[in-house]
């Protein structure tokens, strides 16, 4: 548990220089999808189509950010520099794939988790 | 990890195809390229190196500064690895392998794009390690293998066609050595050389000689300056990297 725990530290560290695409995929390209249907809907909108499209906008948080993201870093991991990079520290590969996985959960867990609260609040 | 095709490898008398844990464990490993993640500092690479073997608080803080000490990276600790030059990257490298070995050191090109001061002085360094850990370099280069190693394989094809101590290494070919030197008594020379019936040039007082072997030629140096002091010598002898040479020429004439 605690080489998982290294290893999300590291994948965070490592993040500092994606900062732009992670304000992209995790903001950006979201917001963008809520604010055009925001629009199409004209300021008429019920409450259940927000939070309909609140749970559009979980998805595409969830493809752009969560799922890109963590594929690019897991096709990037097994590039034989990485593997071989990898290799010289005492964590397994399966450690370093987990770690990954985390660190995007981690990521992505307070955008889905407002979007759901918010919908199931204002849903009663 | 590639399998072998024969035989096996053993780490303190553990097979490593049935313990693969081991390797882990006990080994550290300097890739050849210079690897990095380029979002993470010197001091966090190396400390993350050490963080994965459980090395914690004081002594983990302890066990930091002294490899970054030891490998002279004091300097660009706070450094990302998009900002170190290649030279630096492999001190660093061989920084987590530190960090990451208890008994045994992997060591593939290790002063590879290593600036020669830095070479010397890692040369050196590493050479403390000699009764601590047991220390694997891959290299192309002589020099180093022959400052580092007490035990030397030569590979070709992945094949060990010679192996002893750097020495034995020198010795197994006879090896011509090229001698020029100058003298004040340049007749006396002449006459020693054809007394030898050697094979030599001459340009007034500097002569040019080749001998078969180096004991011949310490011999005719000794018995020049004997008669006619020399002033001036200059002298090649059989190097390791000409033996290691010879001897991939000698087996490939065989292939």
């Amino acid at each position: 548990m605690e080489k998982i725990r290294l290893g999300v530290e590291m994948e965070f560290k490592g993040l500092r220089i994606y900062l732009f695409q992670i304000f992209v995929v995790l903001f950006l390209l979201p917001f963008s999808y809520l604010f055009i249907m925001l629009l199409s809907g004209k300021g008429k909108l019920t409450t259940s189509q927000i939070a309909f499209l609140l749970t559009g906008y979980t998805v595409v948080t969830l493809i752009s950010a969560f799922t890109n993201m963590l594929s690019l870093r897991v096709v990037n991991a097994k590039e034989p520099q990485m593997l071989e990079l990898y290799s010289t520290f005492s964590i397994t590969f399966p450690q370093i794939i987990l770690s990954q996985s985390l660190t995007y959960v981690i990521l992505t867990l307070p955008i889905v988790l407002l979007t759901f609260l918010y919908i199931s609040l204002s849903l009663k | 990890m590639l399998k072998p095709t024969e035989g096996y490898i053993s780490i303190l008398g553990e097979d490593i195809s049935l313990n693969p844990s081991i390797i882990k464990k006990e080994a550290g490993y300097a890739p050849q390229y210079p690897l990095y993640f380029p979002s993470l500092t010197v001091e966090e690479t190396i400390g993350f190196a050490l963080r994965l073997k459980g090395v914690k608080g004081e002594i983990y803080k302890k066990r930091l500064s002294e490899i970054i000490d030891f490998l002279n990276l004091g300097g660009v600790r706070k450094y990302y690895g998009y900002q170190l030059s290649p030279s630096l990257i492999k001190l660093m490298l061989i920084g987590i392998a530190i960090a990451q070995s208890n008994s045994l050191l992997i060591l593939d090109e290790p002063t590879s794009m290593v600036d020669i001061v830095s070479k010397s002085n890692l040369w050196g360094r590493l050479s403390q390690f000699r009764n601590d850990k047991a220390i694997l370099i891959a290299s192309h280069d002589m020099n180093e293998v022959k400052k580092l190693s007490d035990r030397v394989y030569v590979l070709v094809d992945g094949k060990i066609i010679a192996e002893g101590n750097p020495t034995e290494i020198s010795l197994l070919l006879k090896l011509p050595c090229e001698i020029k030197f100058s003298t004040s008594k340049a007749d006396l020379a002449r006459a020693i050389l054809e007394s030898e019936n050697l094979v030599y040039e001459s340009d007034g007082a500097v002569f040019n000689v080749s001998l078969e072997t180096l004991d011949m030629g310490i011999d005719l140096v000794k018995k020049i300056n004997d008669v006619a002091s020399i002033n001036y010598i200059q002298f090649e002898a059989p190097s390791f990297e000409t033996a290691v040479k010879r001897l991939m020429e000698v087996k490939n004439g065989k292939n």
